[in-house]
């Protein structure tokens, strides 16, 4: 199975979110304030669930912050949390190998036979997740100036 | 429309507030509840009158159609409209749903438009 990571700035665009939600995007700012919020929370609970080998609260996690990535359509990091979310609905810990990306400039990483680890993928979820604030921060900041 | 009393039970605040935020232009009270003991405490205890129940599936501690049945067992629910939202729609997940008489579903990720509409053919029959 190919498994491809992105790491690169966050692509996430709060004008094109705003437009489905039919709202200006200064409407949206508690919706967002909740989300970081609840994803925070949620996030450190991961990291403690994995730390204590709670394979069972990391799925009941990882499904929970899948499906708010999905709400808010942050394409990415919904992507992300679904491999952890797969991974974890296998009872015994996956050994999944990834190709190296052809295109280092876009930030696909991997390398042939290497172990996707729970740790790896947090890490990255929780990277993902940083840049989607800091978006989120510099976006209200800018508003408000 | 009359004011509509909707009942959420969902236990992630970022997909209330998306919920209340499609709703809030639909003459609707939004109150939430993230358990069956806190649905139950809107809807006995407060004395509030719930035109609607809207049901998560995959509560974090309970299963959404578990409650609904609960709901269902009770005469004074017997018939009390309720839209379960879910991640997957499979066919064991449609067919309780239809013993339980559940109003509709709605897939996730909710799209604003169909989550109105199903609503509101619900609120207004």
């Amino acid at each position: 199975m190919k498994i491809m990571i992105k790491t690169t700035t966050s692509d996430y665009s709060i004008k094109d979110f705003a437009a489905h939600m039919e709202m200006p995007p200064a409407e949206l700012e508690n919706l967002f304030r909740t989300f970081i919020e609840e994803f925070d929370s949620e996030l450190s609970d991961l990291k403690a669930a994995h730390d204590n080998n709670d394979s069972k609260r990391m799925y009941s996690i990882a499904h929970n912050i899948k499906g708010i990535a999905a709400n808010m359509e942050m394409d990415t990091l919904f992507k992300t949390c679904k491999i952890l979310n797969d991974l974890l609905k296998v009872p015994v810990s996956a050994t999944v190998s990834n190709e190296i990306g052809t295109n280092s400039n876009d930030g696909t990483i991997g390398s042939n036979g290497s172990t996707l680890s729970y740790s790896s993928l947090i890490h990255e979820i929780e990277c993902q997740y940083n840049q989607v604030k800091d978006t989120l921060f510099e976006f209200y900041h800018d508003l408000r100036a | 429309m009359d004011l509509k009393r909707i009942l959420i039970v969902e236990d992630s605040p970022t997909v209330v507030e998306q919920m209340r935020l499609f709703l809030r232009n639909e003459n609707c009270k939004v109150t939430h509840a993230g358990s069956e003991f806190g649905m139950m405490q809107m809807i006995e205890e407060y004395g509030k009158v719930v035109d609607l129940v809207i049901m998560d599936v995959n509560l974090k501690n309970e299963n959404g159609l578990d409650l609904v049945e609960k709901l269902r067992t009770n005469d004074k629910y017997a018939t009390l409209p309720v839209i379960v939202v879910t991640e997957h729609a499979q066919v064991d997940f449609i067919m309780r749903a239809k013993t339980l008489n559940v109003n509709d579903y709605i897939r996730k990720p909710i799209a604003k438009e169909s989550f109105v509409d199903r609503v509101m053919k619900v609120l207004i029959p």
